[in-house]
């Protein structure tokens, strides 16, 4: 009994293995194209050169980060190799079968995505109609009926003249800055501090509720985290519908 | 105790063995249902057809291919149609040269291609020839199992008589609502002539095809669809590899895309949202001056066995049908050729805000300057950052990097409505009045992974490209690509001059959704016989389920 036992064991064991063989897993879009060159569709761009004051300065990320574009069409290309200049606002992608860096068309791109460290860092293409009209890349904090967003930026700051370690002369300083705006697909972008008085004028109507929400939860807007939690909350309870 | 381990484990086994069975059931059954509007036709006519693709094969692609085949695999016709909430309607020429016969349509994704155990269903498809005189036998499927509907139950199916006289109005009044509770939320209804030897002999059958081009990548095609085609030598006939293909279509912007062909010669470009039909201008780039041939290909499913078919004699009532149907299809095209499917317009919207080659440096609307004699004069006047040099009747262009402020020292990308020219004597002699507009970029570009060195675009008033005969290793091809959404003019109200003949087989098509009841109306056309109204549709397990009455035309 124990020997027949084994056999239809050993038989169901062989009968299982053969569809677990014949399933021979479906080829996707992922997995048959390359990064930039995909056969539903092409990032475009012009070349950049990368000079080595651009590379101490201007970027957001310190380093080349792996992330995801989304062009404005839904094509979607992972594992690319990017930085944010953050100076003239434009993606910088490496192509490497070029091995060449080039400005992506961002005219083409809807988001992309970077992965620095643990974080994940989205940015939205959004047509800012303030100081300096046009197509931005702004840093989406957080997604809801509104957005929360930061826009980096290189402030260029005349100093005194000094000589630097390579005996160059220079007068100015590229300090990082950031800009945090509130958008609204209706009422559009309003520009908000890290203080707790930016957005209170953001809802003059409802000061109150604003100050007793914030009160009630500890939040004094500190930081980044601070606004969106203060954002979340101000949806939650309706204020920032 | 380790006999009762054994038993577990057997339990637990034969478990897994249900679950996995039931799991690869589903995977075969991963197919759609297709519905036509008749089940005969007359070769020249226009079949339309509805598909319904189950829930999960949405996921894989929402472009349907339907093709119709002959019973030993060879393809007469093909289409491609966008599905919407997991249904695709259109339609599909039967060629008017079709011989007698008994034929297949089958509906499939591209993805589905992959799948080694593709379980698919064929429709047949009875055509007879429009100039047979008189059929009295014909060959038909047998051996293949048959899919017969189940019985749609909880239709409400009124029709206010059994009884009709020619050209008379039916009014049919369709309530699913209890399919609607069922999960049916979609149904098919039509009224349509029998034929009682499609009827018969004819109907869904399951098949096992497989791919017959599998080098086509088997992408989850979504809002466009895979045009493939080979490179091979034009006298040997050997293919190309690693051919650079640039494919081309003249519209505002212009659309370009490449490829690079594979071991076989083969190329696959995407074409995403275009919809009709257009020209598509191919060329392959040779690394030295040779001559390659370009040719299109299809994408489509043989089955892995072909069907048999037995020789049948048909009934008197059979062959009169048929003689019936093939002088009424006479009458039909000499007096409603409103019933004829007007040809596509081509649609495809823009990528993106811009030009495939980026935003331009200089624009420049050649009528808003004054007319200039050919091309070295436009370029002098015009186009700064252009240089136009002619040395021992070579014609040379250079444009300047204005990121390093130099002329680069290669050709820049040159294009004339769209299509890259590598001959720079296409241009010598356009004058400015040819020219509808230039846009010069003077940066270095990329295109997925090629490299442009500027680029150089004139767009013509003339849109014809009749210089392209004068270029080598170019090709022009008609694609058909999406079909674009038409209804049949039979769902029209029909025409009732007396003087006219109305040989209508059809009267009725249209989906229907089950959440409320619906009556529809139609008028009877001048043939007299059965007329079978019918409610069909996919229930919740994936099966066909059909709900008919018939009337009487007398």
């Amino acid at each position: 009994m124990k020997k027949q036992l084994k056999h239809i064991t050993l038989w169901l064991l062989v009968v299982l293995a053969a569809p677990a063989v014949a399933q021979i897993p479906s080829l996707t879009s992922e997995n048959t194209q390359s990064d930039l060159n995909r056969i539903d569709g092409k990032t475009t761009g012009v070349i950049y050169f990368i000079t080595a004051e651009a590379n101490n300065n201007f970027f957001l990320q310190k380093d080349w980060v792996t992330g995801i574009i989304e062009l404005e069409d839904g094509t979607l290309f992972r594992n690319v190799r990017m930085r944010y200049q953050a100076h003239d606002d434009e993606l910088i992608v490496y192509n490497n079968k070029q091995r060449t860096l080039f400005i992506i068309d961002k005219e083409t791109v809807k988001s992309f995505t970077v992965q620095e460290g643990t974080r994940v860092h989205r940015f939205v293409k959004l047509y800012f109609d303030g100081f300096g009209k046009g197509e931005r890349y702004f840093r989406e904090l957080y997604d809801g009926t509104n957005k929360l967003l930061a826009f980096h930026f290189i402030d260029e700051v005349k100093i005194n003249p000094y000589t630097d370690r390579y005996g160059m002369l220079r007068d100015k300083e590229y300090r990082p800055a950031v800009h945090y705006y509130l958008y609204n697909g209706k009422k559009g972008f309003s520009r908000l501090q890290m203080k707790r008085n930016s957005f209170l004028k953001v809802y003059p109507e409802h000061k109150k509720e604003v100050r007793k929400l914030f009160r009630k939860n500890h939040i004094f807007i500190t930081g980044e985290e601070e606004m969106i939690l203060a954002m979340k909350l101000l949806e939650e309870s309706g204020i920032a519908n | 105790m380790k006999e009762r381990t054994l038993k577990i484990a057997i339990g637990f086994l034969l478990a897994l063995a249900s679950f996995i069975v039931h799991a690869q059931t589903e995977t075969d059954n991963a197919r759609m249902f297709l519905f036509t509007d008749r089940d005969y036709c007359i070769s020249g006519d226009t079949l339309w057809f509805k598909v319904f693709l189950k829930s999960g094969l949405t996921e894989q692609g929402d472009v349907i291919h339907v093709q119709l085949d002959s019973p030993d695999n060879n393809l007469i016709s093909t289409v491609i149609r966008q599905s919407r909430n997991q249904w695709a309607e259109g339609y599909i020429f039967v060629p008017d040269s079709l011989s007698t016969g008994v034929y297949f349509l089958t509906a499939f994704l591209n993805s589905q291609r992959n799948n080694p155990g593709l379980e698919a269903l064929s429709k047949s498809l009875f055509v007879y020839n429009r100039f047979a005189n008189e059929i009295t036998d014909m060959k038909i499927p047998t051996g293949r199992q048959k899919v017969v509907p189940g019985k749609a139950g909880g239709v409400q199916l009124e029709i206010n008589k059994n009884e009709f006289a020619p050209r008379e109005k039916v009014t049919v009044a369709v309530d699913c609502s209890e399919l609607n509770q069922q999960g049916i939320k979609n149904v098919v209804v039509k009224a349509t002539k029998i034929d009682e030897l499609a009827e018969e002999a004819g109907g869904t059958f399951k098949v096992n095809p497989r791919p017959f081009n599998p080098e086509i990548p088997f992408l989850d095609e979504s809002d466009g669809f895979i045009l493939n085609g080979k490179v091979t030598d034009p006298e040997t006939g050997a293919p190309k590899a690693g051919a650079l293909v640039l494919l081309s279509i003249v519209r505002e912007p212009p659309y370009f895309d490449y490829s690079y062909t594979g071991k076989d010669g083969g190329f696959y470009f995407f074409l995403k949202n275009a919809e009709g039909t257009t020209n598509v201008i191919l060329q392959a780039i040779p690394e030295k001056d040779e001559e390659y041939k370009i040719s299109l290909g299809k994408n489509y499913l043989v089955r892995r066995s072909n069907f048999t078919m037995e020789p049948k004699k048909l009934t008197p009532n059979q062959t009169d049908f048929i003689s019936n149907q093939v002088s009424g299809s006479f009458f039909r095209r000499l007096f409603k050729n409103s019933y004829v499917v007007k040809p596509d317009s081509f649609y495809m919207p823009p990528r993106f805000s811009i030009p495939f080659y980026g935003k331009p440096n200089n624009h420049i609307v050649t009528a808003e300057f004054i007319d200039l004699p050919n091309f070295q004069e436009i370029s002098r006047e015009l186009l700064p950052g252009v240089q136009y040099r002619e040395k021992d009747g070579e014609i040379t262009f250079r444009l300047l990097n204005e990121t390093q402020s130099v002329y680069f020292n290669v050709e820049p990308l040159r294009l004339i409505n769209g299509i890259p020219v590598f001959k720079n004597s296409f241009f010598a002699s356009l004058k400015s009045t040819d020219i509808d507009y230039i846009d010069v970029v003077l940066k270095q570009r990329l295109f997925g992974d090629l490299l442009f060195n500027g680029i150089l675009a004139v767009s013509l008033k003339d849109k014809s490209n009749l210089w392209l005969a004068q270029q080598a290793n170019i090709f022009q091809f008609s694609v058909k690509c999406l079909q674009p959404a038409k209804s049949p003019a039979y769902n029209q109200e029909p025409d009732f001059r007396e003087t006219i003949p109305d040989i209508r087989q059809v009267y009725l098509w249209k989906s229907m959704n089950t959440a409320t009841p619906e009556t529809f109306g139609f008028y009877l056309s001048d043939l007299k016989g059965k007329v079978e109204v019918s409610v069909e549709g996919v229930n919740k397990n994936n099966e066909n389920v059909k709900f008919s009455k018939i009337i009487e035309v007398k």
